[in-house]
C-alpha cells in the first residue's frame, strides 16, 4: 500500500490526539497574539487561549464565519506580516468583499504534501502524467493539485478548463494518465469522447481526482465506465487551504481528514452545539499548522458525517462522508460557488428589473446550466423589444461577471412569479431529473 | 516516550509556563527553544520534579508520574544535565561521573564507566584531574557523562551551548547527534535555536510560557515567527489597513 506520509497516515488515535493538543493550542495562542480579530472575538467571550486544555475545551471557542474574512478584507485575518507571505488565493467576490487567503512558505510546503497524501491515496505516482483540467488563476483548485503532483515526481500538464476536444487530443497523444477536474467535466469529456466516436480504449487514463463540487455514486459509475479510471472524490474549501483537506482512498468508502493538520468537529447547525461522532451536521474546521491564516472553529456550511473505521487501506485517519448539502443557499454550478445573494445583488443595479426571480438549475449534456427567470418592471414590459433585449444583455453580462458562469436568463411577464410567504425558495434544481 | 499534556506551573502568583503539551518518541532527538526566561527550565525542572505542577500530566512510559520525587524519576530512567553543568570542582572528573550513579549498583556503575569514557576520551585522559580544571566543552562533556552513568532512556539538557564558543557548541551537538544514533532519546532547551534545530528532529518554540508552534527543524529554521521568538524581537510590521 502506498502513502505519501506514512507516519501522519496511520498514527494511532493517541498519537494523533496529542499532537492535536499540542498544535491547537499553539494556534490558539498565535490567533490570539497575532490577529486582533480573534483578540477581539475571545475577550468578549472572557476566553484565553490558556482555557484550551483539552481537544474538547475547543468547544468553547467562538465561530469564524465567512463574513467575518469579508470583514477582515483584505489581509485582516492574516496572522504574519505581509512579507512573510508567499502566495495569495482570494474568491472571486465581484458583489461585496472576496474572501482572501494567504500562505506563508510552510503553509504551500504542508499544503503539497497534504494534496500529495490524497492524490497517492487515490492511486497517482511519480510514473503518472496528471491532466489537470480544473481552471487555474486566484481558485485554489488548479494550483493545489498542480505542486502536489509535481511534489509527487509524476509529469504535470496545466490544460487548465476548456476546449474539450483539444483536451481529448492531449490525452490520447500526451498520455495523460490521470485526470484532475469537477465531476461533471469528467462526464462532459466522456460524452464527447462518444461524439467523436472513440471509447476508453483510445485515451489511457486510470485514475481520476474529482473534487470541487457534490457528486454521487452514479456519476462515479459513468465516470469509471467510460473514461477507464478509477474515480476519488476530494475535498476542500479555499478559506482553510483548498484542496487537501480531505480525500478517498481507492476503497472509495470515505474521505479520510488530514486530521493532523485541521481540526474537525460536527455541529448542530442551528444550536451551535458539538455533536458526537458519527452524527450528521454540519462540518467545522480548526486549522492546526497553517501560519499565514489560522482559521478557529470556520463554519464550512457543509454537511456530513464523522466516523473512524478500519480502512484497508491501512490510513487511520478519521473519515468524513461526501458532504451531502449545505446549511446555506449556495449552489455549485460546474463547480462554480453561486449564492442566491449575488444575483440579488446584480438586479439591484438595475431598475428595469424587479427583485423578483427564480433560479432553475438544468442539466444540458452533462453540463450544468444556470437558468435565471426574472421579472420585469411594468415599464419594461411595456417598452419596445430592443429596449427589452439590450437590457437582457446587459443583466447578462453582469451576472457573468459577478458569478463567474453565463446564466441563460428570461424576462418574464410582472407578477408572474411566485411570491413567498416566510423563506423564499427561489432555487429549483431539476439536475438529478 | 513522554508526554507532557496541558503543564501549568507557578512560582508564586507568577505563570512560568501554562499548558505546555509536548511529547518525545523512543528515539527522537527534540529541541524546545525560546529567549530568556521564556519557560525553558521551568519545563524540565517540572519533568525532573524539582518543581511542582499546578496542572497537567506528565506520562513516561505510559506512567504518570507528576507526582513522584525526582530520584524515582531517576529511576524510571531519566536523567538531566543542568544549565551551567553545575559539575563539582573540586572533585576529580572520574569522582564526578560516579556521583551521577550513586543509585545504582557499583558494579553496573563501573561497567557504564568504561563505556562512557570510551565514548569521552578526552574524559578518559583526565580522569585523575581536578574538574575544576577543565575547559568549559570538556565540562559539558563531563555533565552529560555524569548524566549517563545511571543509564537513562530519556536525557534532558538544559542550555548545552551556554557559554561555549561555537566551534565547541558543534563538538558537544555532534556528541549528542551520536548518542541519538546509538538510540538515546533527547530532549534539550535552547536559546540558541539555530544550534540545537541543525541537530535536532523536531523543536517547539515557547515564549511567555506558552508554546506556540512546533514543528520539523528544518521547518522551523526557515520560519521568521522563530527568529522573533528567538531574539525577543516584537516586529509587527504588518500590512496597514
Amino acid at each position: 500500500m502506498n502513502y505519501w506520509q506514512k507516519d501522519e497516515e496511520t498514527m494511532s488515535i493517541d498519537e494523533i490526539k496529542q499532537l492535536q493538543l499540542e498544535r491547537l493550542q499553539s494556534v490558539l495562542y498565535r490567533a490570539y497574539e497575532n490577529v486582533s480579530f480573534y483578540k477581539k472575538k475571545f475577550n468578549e467571550s472572557n476566553l484565553s487561549p490558556d482555557d484550551c486544555r483539552k481537544l474538547s475545551d475547543i468547544s468553547k471557542f467562538p465561530f469564524t464565519y465567512k463574513n467575518d474574512l469579508r470583514d477582515n478584507y483584505p489581509y485582516g485575518m492574516f496572522a504574519v506580516p505581509l512579507r512573510d507571505i508567499v502566495r495569495i488565493h482570494s474568491s472571486s467576490g465581484t458583489t461585496g468583499k472576496p474572501t482572501v487567503v494567504g500562505y506563508t512558505k510552510n503553509d504551500l510546503e504542508n499544503w503539497k504534501d497534504l494534496v500529495a497524501r490524497i492524490m497517492v491515496a487515490g492511486g497517482v505516482s511519480k510514473n503518472d502524467i496528471v491532466h489537470i483540467a480544473f481552471t487555474y488563476g486566484l481558485f485554489t483548485g488548479g494550483f493545489g493539485l498542480h505542486y502536489a503532483a509535481e511534489h509527487i515526481g509524476a509529469s504535470v500538464i496545466p490544460v487548465s478548463s476548456g476546449n474539450t476536444k483539444r483536451q481529448i487530443m492531449i490525452m490520447q497523444d500526451y498520455r495523460s494518465s490521470v485526470l484532475v477536474s469537477t465531476p461533471s467535466y469528467a462526464l462532459h469529456i466522456a460524452e464527447t469522447l462518444e461524439k467523436l466516436n472513440l471509447t476508453k480504449n483510445d485515451i489511457h487514463l486510470k485514475y481520476a481526482l474529482l473534487g470541487s463540487e457534490p457528486w454521487g455514486e452514479k456519476i462515479r459509475e459513468e465516470v469509471e465506465k467510460k473514461l477507464g479510471v478509477i474515480a476519488t472524490d476530494n475535498y476542500g474549501l479555499s478559506e482553510v487551504m483548498g484542496p487537501g483537506v480531505s480525500g478517498e482512498c481507492i476503497y472509495k468508502n470515505g474521505l479520510h481528514i488530514n486530521e493532523d493538520h485541521f481540526y474537525v468537529e460536527i455541529i448542530d447547525p442551528e444550536t451551535g452545539e458539538v455533536l458526537p461522532e458519527g452524527e450528521k451536521g454540519e462540518l467545522v474546521i480548526t486549522t492546526l499548522t497553517r501560519e499565514a491564516m489560522p482559521l478557529i472553529r470556520y463554519r464550512t456550511r457543509d454537511i456530513t458525517r464523522l466516523y473512524r473505521d478500519n480502512c484497508p487501506c491501512g490510513r487511520r485517519l478519521i473519515k468524513m462522508d461526501k458532504p451531502s448539502g449545505r446549511t446555506d443557499d449556495m449552489v455549485i454550478v460546474n463547480g462554480v460557488n453561486v449564492f442566491p445573494t449575488q444575483i440579488e445583488e446584480v438586479l439591484k443595479q438595475f431598475d428595469e428589473t424587479t427583485p423578483h426571480y427564480m433560479v432553475f438549475l438544468k442539466k444540458k449534456g452533462k453540463l450544468d446550466m444556470l437558468e435565471i427567470d426574472i421579472e420585469m418592471t411594468e415599464n419594461l414590459f411595456f417598452d419596445e423589444m430592443k429596449k427589452q433585449k439590450e437590457i437582457l444583455e446587459m443583466v447578462t453580462e453582469r451576472m457573468f461577471n459577478v458569478l463567474g458562469i453565463k446564466p441563460k436568463i428570461k424576462f418574464v411577464e410582472p407578477k408572474s412569479i411566485e411570491r413567498f410567504e416566510g423563506k423564499a425558495k427561489r432555487i429549483v434544481d431539476l439536475r438529478d431529473e | 516516550m513522554l508526554k507532557v499534556t496541558s503543564l501549568s506551573v507557578n512560582y508564586g502568583f507568577v505563570n512560568a509556563i501554562r499548558n505546555v503539551s509536548v511529547h518525545i518518541k523512543k528515539g527522537e532527538f527534540v529541541a524546545l527553544i525560546g529567549s530568556n526566561g521564556a519557560g525553558k527550565t521551568t519545563l524540565l525542572n517540572s519533568i525532573m520534579g524539582l518543581v511542582p505542577k499546578k496542572d497537567g500530566e506528565i506520562i513516561f512510559k505510559e506512567t504518570d508520574i507528576s507526582k513522584n520525587p525526582p530520584h524515582s524519576r531517576i529511576s524510571y530512567g531519566i536523567s538531566l544535565v543542568p544549565e551551567g553543568r553545575r559539575i563539582f570542582p573540586n572533585m576529580t572528573v572520574m569522582e564526578n561521573v560516579e556521583m551521577g550513579g550513586y543509585s545504582k549498583k557499583r558494579s553496573e556503575v563501573v561497567s557504564k564507566m568504561d563505556e562512557i569514557f570510551h565514548f569521552f576520551p578526552i574524559l578518559q585522559e583526565r580522569r585523575t584531574q581536578l574538574a575544576g580544571m577543565l575547559s568549559g566543552g570538556e565540562q559539558q562533556m563531563l555533565a552529560i557523562a555524569r548524566a549517563l552513568i545511571s543509564s537513562p532512556d530519556l536525557l534532558l539538557m538544559d542550555e548545552p551551548s551556554m557559554g561555549l564558543a561555537p566551534l565547541v557548541v558543534k563538538e558537544v551537538y555532534e556528541k549528542l547527534s551520536m548518542l541519538k544514533n546509538m538510540g538515546l532519546t533527547i530532549f534539550l532547551v535552547e536559546q540558541n535555536a539555530m544550534a540545537a534545530l541543525k541537530y535536532a528532529d523536531r523543536g517547539y518554540v515557547i515564549e511567555n510560557g506558552r508554546i506556540i508552534m512546533q514543528g520539523k527543524s528544518d521547518e522551523l529554521i526557515s520560519d521568521n515567527e522563530i527568529k522573533r521568538a528567538y531574539l525577543g524581537k516584537e516586529y509587527k510590521e504588518k500590512w496597514e489597513r
